[in-house]
């Protein structure tokens, strides 16, 4: 388990981080949402031991990472520029994290090769930025860590490929209990993935949650009656929004869906329609919820 | 068997639930038959592209209702006694009906003669 307290990190008078809590169990895979400049990458690099707290603490363990080359050695970080040494090939890569992590399988990192057709002789620098984020991707993998960082990692991986790298990740859950943290900015690209979902803002994990119960507690409804009720009228629901345009009321409502659905019933509505929200909206709602709404 | 679940992002149904619904209705249906052996959790992630642990809850859930049996060593099966599926199914088609036949009574219609029509096949 890998446990962020109250960690706080400043780059000369700008505070980045100003209180992160979390905590990363063994065998899961983590989103982490937030938009740009938004501190995701510091907050990688901190738990990766690259730069220590200012305040707080990150433990693997009860280790503290930021000097423990034990607990760095099962753990695999993928910043969001990859860097490979002058002239390198895939071989002279394997061999140098072959010397770090001592749980690293040159097999495996054939066979991953092979698949996705990369040659093992071919100087890296010659490949295309895809082709890189693939070099850096199969040896994270062929590395067998319990814990990976990925930094928009799967940006400009085309669909096939990504398809491939999730085989080989959910081999290694299935097989080791590995776990994964994913930063990006993109809600989609983690949707099918992850099992929980933080987003940063402000400095600050605004909520942590498991993606299901994300999906299950939040909904759309469109009624319409035949009197006319307004706002209030709803009060004993937990009300995220409230749109009335003509007759014709938009609500967005936290809860279960059978006890929403049976307490809006007994109000008699010519019109009851659930729709279907989209994690990314959710998302959005949860946000103003919590008052950090976008402008409209 | 594999090729039979499909995942729709769209659904505001979680993931495992989606699983878990599909099953079921292809069991009533007899896609799946008693005894059947179902994907193992790595296949049926791998195959899906989604979180081994997503399935597992999913296989949890069908356990506990007792459509599958888990042999910790062989794999999942589907059990031999499915007829609370198939009750089940029906139950939820059924209210799936009587939800559309109160619509159609919105609309003006009574129901007698939603089902007259419907036995008549206009």
């Amino acid at each position: 388990m890998i446990k962020v307290t109250h960690v706080v990190k400043r780059f000369q008078d700008k505070e980045v981080l100003s209180d992160v809590n979390f905590t990363l169990e063994e065998n899961g895979i983590y989103g982490l949402i937030g938009a740009n400049g938004v501190g995701k990458s510091t907050l990688l690099r901190l738990i990766n031991g690259i730069y220590a707290p200012d305040e707080g603490t990150i433990t693997f363990g009860k280790e503290a990472i930021f000097d423990c080359p034990k607990a760095k050695e099962k753990m695999f970080f993928i910043p969001d520029e990859v860097y490979f040494y002058p002239n390198y090939t895939l071989y002279d890569m394997a061999l140098f994290y072959n010397a770090i992590y001592p749980s690293f399988n040159l097999s495996k990192l054939k066979e991953m090769a092979d698949e996705l057709k990369l040659s093992m002789e071919e100087k890296i620098e010659h490949l295309s930025k895809g082709q890189k984020r693939q070099c850096s991707l199969i040896l994270a993998l062929a590395s067998r860590c319990a814990y990976y960082f990925f930094d928009e990692t799967f940006d400009g991986i085309d669909p096939v490929i990504r398809k491939a790298i999730k085989k080989w990740m959910i081999d290694l859950m299935v097989e080791e209990k590995t776990t994964f943290l994913i930063a990006s900015h993109n809600l989609r690209e983690l949707e099918d993935l992850c099992d929980h979902l933080a987003i940063l803002y402000n400095g600050k994990i605004l909520f942590e949650k498991e993606t299901d119960d994300l999906k299950r507690q939040l909904f759309k409804v469109q009624l319409h009656f035949k009197k006319d009720l307004e706002k209030e009228d709803f009060a004993s629901l937990d009300l995220l929004s409230y749109q009335k345009m003509g007759s014709i009321i938009t609500l967005i409502l936290r809860g279960e869906e059978k006890e929403v659905r049976k307490q809006l019933e007994k109000m008699k509505p010519d019109l009851l329609d659930f729709i279907p929200l989209t994690l990314e909206e959710i998302f959005i709602y949860e946000m103003e919820a919590l008052g950090y709404g976008v402008v409209e | 068997m594999l090729h039979t679940v499909i995942i729709d992002y769209q659904n505001k149904l979680p993931i495992y639930l989606q699983i878990v619904d599909q099953i079921k209705e292809h069991v009533a249906l007899g896609i799946l038959h008693p005894k059947d052996q179902l994907p193992s959790i790595r296949e049926l992630a791998s195959f899906l592209g989604i979180n081994p642990n997503t399935v597992k809850k999913a296989y949890e859930i069908l356990e506990s209702e007792g459509i599958i049996r888990s042999l910790s060593t062989k794999g999942c099966f589907i059990s031999e006694d499915i007829s609370s599926v198939l009750e089940e199914e029906i139950t939820k088609r059924i209210k799936k009906l009587d939800d559309e036949i109160q619509e159609l009574e919105k609309l003006g219609i009574y129901r007698k003669e939603v089902l007259k029509r419907l036995e008549e096949g206009k």
